[in-house]
């Protein structure tokens, strides 16, 4: 019995080490501007900067575009750390898949160190595969050669926002509302309470609630996460990733 | 009399359980299985789309004059033999996933050729349209090989799920079986080259 359970064990562990176990977790609050490099090539303000401007077309257009900084690759190619990674945030709306990743590796020699834009499937029209690597080899290459990587990621930002932007607008997409405040459960529930003092009145008060109504109660408070929401425990200051798809499309090379 | 009322009420308990238990796994099975299915459709759609890009290739190569035709003509074949094997989404047996595969990775393998020996032609090299190719290319292969990966993690999920006590008596009963999987690819080698090359470029 202890052998099997052992085996058991070891099943379900080989199963949690895929691949995915090896890319970060999503921040908590989600940002966009992801520097978890040890390599200090943003300094605070720099990255406060880009998160600010891709927060802010974030909110305008629905398009997330997310910049991650690693040291390591953890053996992965880096199309599929990019797409990988994206896929397990969930960069993009669930329905456009409009997220972009770009992922940057600074240290190393040249070919060693790595930069992959990977466009979400809804993006791919509006950012095909060569346009990445224009938008690499001109805007961004030029200023990460002088190690200026804030102005390169500035202008490369700027590329891809460009494109994006005629593919998915705020006219397209109506933000949803996670867990957001219904206007039906507040009048149930003023009707459930108005209703309960008007009869514990009549009866000259006493008697709780029966269990029914405080079911209904409960679950009115409950669902959909009451009146606080989600989103903004966990949304950043853009709504929070949405679950968008990658395809293995976009990019990389070395500079 | 009453005893017999418990009992009744016991074995109508569990009988209801069960059928509960057992529509909720026939459902989730239904679901999976779809979702393998569906994903087999994005594997199509990442092939295809390797079918459809090499078709300019050949035009571009050809207007380099001077390159080896029995590579080009090695892809060509290979190439025009995987267009005739198209499967089914809703009907695949292991035995067509196979075959569809090979003929998939011997046109995958000589365009990994083709691409490879392409190094020793400046003249190729020179051609913008050819340099542009050798983007794409690469988008091509990245994608098929993620959409390959997520068709096993999902074919994984269903088999597993369906393999597992008690779920196996439900799928057995259900007619539910074990998807194919996606071999490891042959010829993958044939990738790296053409990434390192690009890289020293």
């Amino acid at each position: 019995m202890k052998k099997y359970s052992f085996l058991f064990l070891l099943f379900l562990s080989l199963q949690v080490f895929g691949q995915a176990a090896l890319i970060p977790e999503r921040p908590s609050p989600n940002r966009l501007v992801n520097n978890l490099s040890s390599s200090g090539i943003l300094t605070n303000n720099e990255e406060e900067q880009l998160e600010r401007k891709l927060e802010t077309f974030a909110n305008q257009t629905s398009n997330q575009i997310v910049i991650v900084i690693v040291d390591d690759l953890q053996g992965m190619e880096a199309f599929q750390y990019a797409t990988e990674l994206g896929q397990k945030w969930g960069v993009g709306q669930k329905d456009q898949d409009n997220g972009i990743v770009i992922l940057l590796k600074p240290l190393g020699g040249p070919g060693v160190r790595q930069l992959f834009i990977a466009p979400g499937y809804g993006l791919q029209g509006a950012i095909p595969d060569l346009a990445t690597k224009q938008i690499r080899e001109n805007e961004m290459y030029p200023y990460f050669k002088e190690n200026k990587f804030y102005e390169g990621l500035d202008k490369g930002t700027d590329a891809l926002m460009s494109l994006a932007k005629g593919e998915y607008n705020s006219d397209q997409y109506a933000p949803k509302k996670k867990g957001g405040f219904k206007l039906w459960k507040l009048i149930l529930l003023i009707i459930v309470i108005v209703f309960y003092i008007l009869r514990n009145n009549r009866r000259g008060g006493g008697g709780g609630l029966s269990m029914g109504t405080g079911f209904l109660l409960s679950s009115l408070l409950n669902s959909g996460g009451g009146f606080g929401g989600r989103s903004s425990s966990d949304g950043g200051g853009f709504g929070g990733f949405g679950g968008g798809s990658f395809g293995g499309g976009g990019s990389g090379g070395s500079w | 009399m009453k005893k017999g009322t418990i009992i009744l009420g016991i074995i109508g308990f569990i009988l209801l359980v069960s059928v509960f238990n057992g529509c909720g796994s026939y459902n989730s099975m239904v679901t999976m299985d779809e979702g393998v299915t569906a994903q087999w459709k994005q594997v199509g759609v990442a092939y295809q789309a390797r079918m459809d890009k090499t078709k300019n290739l050949f035009e571009i190569v050809q207007s380099a004059a001077d390159f080896e035709k029995s590579t080009l003509t090695d892809v060509m074949e290979a190439r025009s033999k995987a267009t005739r094997i198209q499967i089914d989404a809703n009907n695949l047996t292991p035995e067509k996933m196979a075959e569809f595969e090979k003929a998939q990775n011997a046109f995958g393998s000589s365009l990994g050729r083709l691409m490879a020996v392409a190094e020793n032609y400046p003249n190729l090299q020179a051609v913008q349209a050819f340099r542009d190719f050798q983007t794409q290319y690469e988008g091509m292969e990245n994608r098929i090989s993620t959409e390959r990966i997520r068709f096993n993690d999902a074919a994984q999920n269903f088999n597993t799920y369906i393999r597992r006590f008690p779920k196996n008596i439900w799928a057995r009963i259900f007619g539910f079986n074990k998807r194919a999987y996606f071999e490891a690819q042959a010829g993958a080698e044939d990738a790296p080259d053409i990434k390192k090359m690009k890289e020293a470029n």
